[in-house]
């Protein structure tokens, strides 16, 4: 029954992914890079949809390409203020529509990466999303072992109603019943194999039992704290689309993914004074914590600043090595793939286990990028040597021990 | 006859006091213990109640270990844009202290400097020593001031400022700021400026060791006050008067241009002869040492003088014989074949000695040639008499105020207490000093100064280099820099920055941006050569009074005049030549310790034991203990500055004794008037060598220029093992397979000839690899935690060829292997040991939890969190560098170093964990910076450049000794190192097959 189950999760995933290949292959590449370079610049601060449904800045969908022209638009992505300071009409009166907020400046873009935006923009985001699918299956296979505890005890109840029955008609036989556990007690009088084979089975089954509990000693799957500021992953990573990389930028540079700085809740937040769940109430504490007066919009001259104390859920012994640029950077790893569906959380929650046997199976899996030109002169002598074996993480020294712990 | 079985031991050094009835004769605390014998019978507690109480209290400490801490996660509240939370980010800065300028590459973690190179300015290269290493270390002192004092006792910087601008303004009489010599062109327009307010301020300049000789010397030689720059990798022939130019004369920076004409590869080498009393680390070097009384100094230089006048056909200024008559003439032949390739220095404190020596430089017309007049190192600049004028002024009660800016005048002078009187006299005290130390405790104000590395500045060492110091941290305590405290003084609200980008604009370039990030500009020298204008007849009656013992003051590469004593990386450094830590002492030569019935002596457990004695110059007289120093000249004491601080923090307190009570009329060579007594006492030493030769193993391979240039293979035979397959390599006969290489195979040269012992890799080890301090009682039990050490052996007089000629038996040739030579022959050489990364590693087969393990790149691999203790590993090294936690060093406040208050621990590197107890520890070969450089290639998406990955130890190795790289890539310098003929492993024997191998040490002596 259980396999069955599981067969079944199987096939949705294999459907799954056939039909995300099949769309990324349809789509073409500009889209993937539009969508890449949308999420982690626009996306904070323009939903995708009618230019009504407000974030900071206007919704955006194909209706843009009526207003503006392509000219236009390079303009004030690039640099609006300077476009608004230029005198440009149009520009001058979205500046005033939007409170005098001047859209960040993004210089570095070039004409296609803006015009994969744009296209982005224009054919919207595809359907299904990956984490939705990928919900959806873990919730079938939670449900699967509740339908195997409901089996179970059905079962279990059978079997008593059977015993009941049978004593019922050997009493209404007036069978004699003989004593059960008298019984049992000849029988291993006459056989006390049995009795040396059951000990060992108690004492063994008894030491993987501690060793099982003992090895969950300080391992802190689900760790849910409570933080300073009831942050919702959901609303903003999930909701509102904000890449990971937005607020933690240094992922893909350093060992730490880092904890956003005040500055970066800001950047959105000097605009967004209310939140959907909690209202005012959560984001001015970050307010507190920065000292801005939300009403004026100005920071409070001279104010005594105060650090907002997150607590950290994702703590590894200082014996252990980890960095985030390479597993997110070289790796190219999701970071839902330690983290778990984040995009889903109201608060966070350590999702793996984050023991070394955690760490040390990923690596005897995962495959590296021989395409990375730090491997070419190398790549050669694996193919030989591994006659076209998969080049794993673990083959180059993965699980080594100074590779973590030095 | 059995000879009686003697202990591994070292000259003089004999075993005594051991208790042959009882194997150890410390015995068990037990008395500690039952000295409550009494009280615990007394007490109610049962032997139940105990069982009850360790029951509860296990189970209550397991069930809190369950709860895990809440760790929280503070991020900026508005992030500085460079920086990125767990990367580096580095600025280029400058380092002058002790006379010593240093151009430096800082290196910072979320704001905290936590590692100094090198950044190889391109005037004269490197020049980074230890001390300057492990200044970073003093920026976290747990013993600087916090706030300015007034009267000892913490104050505003309001409160002074009113204060003492009052005391300024109604002074009458002489304001004085009394400074070491400034470099800084800005803030000597500062000081000028200073000057037209307060018509009545003075400086005077005092450097704490003199440089007067050569100064004066020169103002005689060419009528101005300077000091030249020199070019050692220039000279073809060096001769030096007991001047120690590898370590503490002048300029680091000399080491590196002597090892850059020290390459036998090149076909050449420099020949180096070293006249000196003590053995020094540039003697240790030499070609050819002769140890000489410092009385004969200028007899033997008078007389090499002498000869070169004969050689040039001049008049002879007749001087007569000395004991190396046929040493001298050599040496006058070969300076006279390699005029103006030669270098001729000298370390003396006579400023008639520096005129000669000027007098043979010109003879030999090196002079712009190895020699510059142009380009002028300003680092001394000090007239002797004008401290001496300062407190006779003080005394007069000419004086009203004085400032101390980086001088500790009250333990650097010889005649302190009359100094002290002095001072007593003047009203107003103000010192800048950024912890208390002698001086600043006896003044009304102290306002501390900022560390170098929290400030703005710019210092000019050389004519026409100027170079540029900035903050890479917020000063950590209410500190300013002296700059602003003076502009504040003077009434004026610009900060010192503002005044010193202003100076830069206008004096030296508009790219002031440019200079920041290089760290540098440099202008040519605009000065013409000086003219040599000495006329007077040098005459040979300037020779100075000798007695039967004669005293010489010098400076370790340590602790140097003791600025930083209370750095404990430089307190645990082992002194190059004797490896003694954690004290000075009085060397004194193997025979004359032999007539004074003076001796050092192992006790049980290793560790050296030595006699005690009162040392008397003049007046004064010093309790210290001896040192036996082979190699020595006989007549001769040495003694090291920068000890005995009473006033300086918890790490280097009463360490040692001050030699500065004997510095007298500023001469380190102190010949009259001085008596040695044996007292009775015994002194313990913390040492971390023990043995003093090699006993005729090949550890450290020689050779000589002229053999190698027949042979480049020689001295470096081959070793054979006797095998059934004939003599084969050890590599050739293994027990093991071998490992696979597919990667990269990380190996490490290391090149003996340019090792000059100095110790600022054991300092970058340090600061890299976060290893603890453990205190001068722990490095005695020889649990010293240096991961990397530089072994010093001295050359033996008997060798396995002598007793085989002489037919001497193999128990007394090993006896006399024992003895270091005399002083007159004895060679010394150096050898940087770490883990030897051996790819057949004897520690990896013993260890029964497999937490050393080999790593297919090459490296052997430490895992701590796996290591359970049993040390086996470290028993079973054959180099014996594994060391081992013993007590949790950061954490215990039995090793208050730095790493147990939060100021220090900022030190630490956070890539790198700190150990705890109970674990093994040895070099990983920076792995962290091998596993970050691949890392960075693979973001890159490029292959590993050669040199990208750098160890700390060979970043900080000046003179390139040391040299990292990947064997698999077969262009890299470790690939071309490793085909050098030179090359070789340590106890190749043992087949071991190291990652790490050595190049033979080759001298250029005359044959």
């Amino acid at each position: 029954m259980n396999s069955l189950l599981s067969s079944f999760v199987k096939n949705v995933i294999v459907v799954f992914l056939f039909t995300t290949c099949l769309s990324t292959f349809l789509y073409s590449q500009d889209i993937a890079l539009g969508e890449s370079l949308y999420k982690a610049n626009c996306a904070s601060c323009h939903y995708l949809g009618p230019e009504e449904k407000k974030l900071i800045g206007p919704g955006l969908n194909d209706e843009i390409f009526e207003e503006h022209t392509i000219e236009w638009l390079y303009k004030w992505i690039r640099n609006s203020a300077e476009l608004i300071e230029s005198g440009d009409k149009v520009a001058n009166e979205l500046y005033e529509e939007y409170n005098k907020a001047v859209m960040t400046a993004f210089p570095h873009f070039s004409n296609q990466d803006i015009d994969n935006i744009l296209e982005y923009i224009r054919v919207g985001p595809p359907e299904v999303t990956a984490s939705n699918e990928q919900v959806t299956t873990s919730i079938e296979g939670s449900e699967s072992n509740t339908s195997l505890y409901i089996i179970l005890s059905i079962l279990l109840f059978n079997i008593i109603l059977l015993v009941h029955v049978k004593n019922t008609l050997k009493n209404a036989a007036s069978v004699e019943r003989t004593n059960f556990f008298a019984s049992v007690f000849y029988w291993l009088k006459a056989n006390p194999s049995v009795i040396v084979f059951a000990s060992i089975l108690i004492v063994f089954s008894g030491m993987k039992g501690c060793w099982n509990t003992l090895s969950t000693i300080g391992v802190a799957q689900n760790y849910q704290p409570e933080q300073p500021i009831a942050f919702s992953h959901k609303i903003h990573s999930g909701d509102n689309g904000i890449d990971c990389n937005y607020c933690h930028h240094t992922a893909r540079s350093s060992k730490h993914a880092g904890i956003p700085s005040v500055n970066v809740c800001m950047n959105c937040h000097t605009y967004i004074n209310e939140g959907a769940i909690t209202g005012k109430e959560e984001i001015n504490k970050i307010y507190e914590a920065v000292g801005f007066d939300p009403n004026t919009r100005t920071y409070i001259p001279n104010y005594d600043q105060k650090p907002v104390e997150w607590v950290r859920i994702h703590n590894l012994p200082d014996l252990a090595y980890f960095n985030h640029s390479q597993h997110v950077n070289v790796a190219g790893l999701e970071c839902q793939t330690c983290h778990g569906p984040v995009e889903e959380m109201e608060e966070v929650y350590q999702y793996s286990k984050l023991t070394m046997g955690w760490c040390v199976n990923c690596h005897r899996e995962t495959e590296i990028d021989t395409d990375n030109p730090y491997y070419h002169d190398l790549h050669k002598e694996w193919i030989d040597k591994y006659h076209g074996e998969e080049v794993t993480v673990d083959m180059i020294g993965g699980r080594e021990c100074a590779k973590c712990h030095y | 006859m059995k000879e009686e079985k003697k202990y591994y031991n070292s000259l003089n050094h004999n075993v005594e006091n051991i208790n042959k009835a009882n194997e150890f004769d410390e015995k068990l605390p037990l008395e500690a213990m039952m000295e409550n014998a009494d009280t615990l019978s007394a007490s109610s507690t049962t032997r139940r109640d105990f069982l009850k109480f360790l029951g509860f209290s296990s189970v209550a400490a397991t069930l809190a270990s369950c709860e895990a801490p809440v760790v929280k996660s503070i991020p900026y509240l508005n992030k500085p844009e460079e920086i990125t939370p767990g990367n580096p980010v580095f600025y280029a800065s400058s380092y002058f202290s002790e006379n010593v300028f240093g151009s430096l590459l800082v290196k910072t973690r979320e704001g905290r400097p936590i590692l100094l190179n090198s950044s190889h300015n391109p005037l004269y290269g490197g020049g980074v020593n230890a001390r300057c290493q492990a200044s970073v270390l003093s920026l976290y002192d747990s013993n600087r001031l916090k706030k300015p004092l007034k009267n000892s006792s913490e104050t505003s910087w309001n409160v002074i400022d009113r204060e003492i601008v009052q005391k300024l303004k109604n002074s009458t009489k002489k304001v004085v700021l009394l400074t070491p010599t400034i470099i800084s062109p800005s803030t000597q327009s500062l000081i000028d400026l200073f000057k037209s307010k307060y018509s009545n301020f003075n400086v005077v300049v005092y450097d704490t060791i003199s440089k007067n000789a050569i100064l004066s010397a020169n103002y005689k030689s060419f009528g101005k006050r300077f000091i030249p720059t020199y070019r050692f990798d220039k000279s073809d022939f060096i001769v030096s008067f007991g001047a120690d130019f590898l370590s503490e004369w002048l300029d680091p920076a000399h080491a590196r241009q002597y090892t850059l004409n020290r390459k036998p590869e090149n076909g050449k080498m420099s020949r180096h002869y070293q006249f000196e009393s003590l053995l020094t680390v540039t003697g240790a070097n030499a070609d050819k040492r002769v140890p000489i009384k410092l009385s004969d100094q200028p007899k033997y230089i008078l007389r090499l003088y002498d000869f070169l006048l004969d050689l040039a056909n001049k008049k002879s200024i007749k001087t007569s014989k000395t004991q190396h008559d046929d040493i001298i003439r050599d040496v006058a032949n070969e300076l006279w074949l390699n005029k103006g390739k030669s270098l001729i220095i000298s370390g003396s404190d006579m400023i008639e000695m520096q005129v000669v020596i000027n007098a043979i430089n010109q003879l030999l017309g090196n002079y712009e040639k190895t020699i510059s007049t142009t380009i002028h190192s300003n680092v001394y600049s000090s007239v002797d008499d004008d401290i001496i004028n300062l407190t006779s002024d003080m005394n007069n009660n000419n004086v009203d105020v004085v400032m101390f800016l980086n001088t500790n005048p009250v333990y650097t002078l010889s005649d302190s207490d009359s100094f002290k009187n002095a001072l007593s006299k003047v009203s107003t005290k103000i010192s800048f000093s950024d912890s208390l130390d002698e001086t600043s405790a006896l003044c009304d104000y102290v306002c501390p100064d900022t560390n170098y590395l929290e400030s703005w500045g710019d210092l000019n060492p050389y004519t026409g280099f100027y170079v540029l110091q900035q903050p890479t941290i917020s000063p950590l305590f209410d500190s300013r820099q002296v700059q602003d405290s003076l502009l504040k003084w003077m009434g004026r609200d610009d900060i010192y920055y503002d005044y010193l980008r202003n100076y830069c604009k206008n004096n030296i370039s508009t790219n002031w941006n440019k200079i920041l990030h290089d760290g540098y500009h440099s202008n040519k020298s605009n000065n013409n050569s000086l003219k040599y204008i000495f006329k007077d007849k040098i005459d040979n009656n300037i020779l100075s009074k000798s007695s039967d013992i004669e005293l010489q003051l010098y400076l370790k590469s340590s602790i140097g005049t003791g600025t930083h004593a209370n750095n404990p990386w430089l307190q645990e450094l082992p002194d190059p030549i004797s490896k003694v830590t954690w004290d000075n002492y009085l060397t004194i030569s193997p025979a004359q310790a032999r007539d004074l019935d003076l001796k050092n002596w192992h006790v049980s457990n290793g560790a050296l034991d030595g006699d005690m004695v009162n040392i008397t110059v003049g007046k004064k007289t010093i309790k210290c203990p001896i040192y036996i120093q082979p190699g020595q000249a006989y007549g001769v004491l040495g003694l090291a500055f920068g000890y005995g601080r009473t006033e300086v923090g918890k790490s280097g307190q009463n360490v040692g004794v001050n030699a500065f009570s004997f510095y007298n009329n500023f001469s380190n060579a102190q010949t009259e008037n001085i008596i040695i007594e044996k007292v009775p006492g015994v002194h313990e030493f913390a040492c971390t060598q023990n043995s003093h030769t090699m006993m005729g193993r090949n550890i450290v391979k020689e050779t000589n220029l002229a053999n190698y240039l027949k042979d480049p293979k020689s001295g470096n035979k081959q070793f054979l093992l006797h095998s059934h397959k004939g003599n084969v390599k050890p590599s050739e006969l293994s027990l093991w397979e071998e490992h696979e290489r597919d990667v990269h195979f990380w190996n490490m040269s290391i090149d003996l000839n340019a090792c000059t012992g100095c110790g600022a890799c054991v300092v970058a080890c340090h600061a890299e690899n976060n290893v603890p301090v453990v205190g001068k009682e722990e490095v005695r039990k020889n649990r010293d935690m240096h991961w990397l050490r530089i072994d010093r052996y001295y050359s033996s007089d008997m060798t396995k060829e002598i007793a085989k000629k002489e037919g001497v038996g193999a128990v007394e040739m090993y006896k006399k292997m024992e003895e270091p030579s005399d002083s007159e022959s004895l060679e010394v050489v150096f050898q940087p040991v770490m883990c030897q990364h051996c790819n057949h590693a004897p520690c990896e087969t013993v260890c029964p939890v497999a937490a050393t393990t080999h790593s297919r790149e090459g490296l052997n691999h430490m895992t701590y969190n796996r290591c359970i203790g049993t040390r086996y590993c470290m028993n079973n090294c054959p180099y014996k560098v594994r060391r081992f936690n013993w007590f949790n060093y950061s954490d215990n406040t039995q090793f208050d170093y730095h790493m147990n208050d939060d100021l220090g621990k900022m030190v630490l590197n956070p890539d790198v964990t700190v150990r705890s107890r109970g674990v093994m520890e040895k070099c990983t070969m920076c792995i962290q910076n091998i596993q970050k450089s691949k890392l960075d290639a693979k973001k890159e998406r490029r292959k590993i450049k050669d040199g990208e990955i750098a160890c700390a130890c060979e970043k900080a190795c000046d003179t390139g000794a040391i040299t990292f790289g990947d064997a698999m890539d077969k262009n890299s310098r470790v690939s071309v190192e490793k085909k050098n003929p030179r090359s070789y492993y340590l106890i190749e024997e043992l087949n071991t097959q190291p990652s790490v191998f050595y190049k033979t040490k080759v001298r250029n002596k005359k044959v």
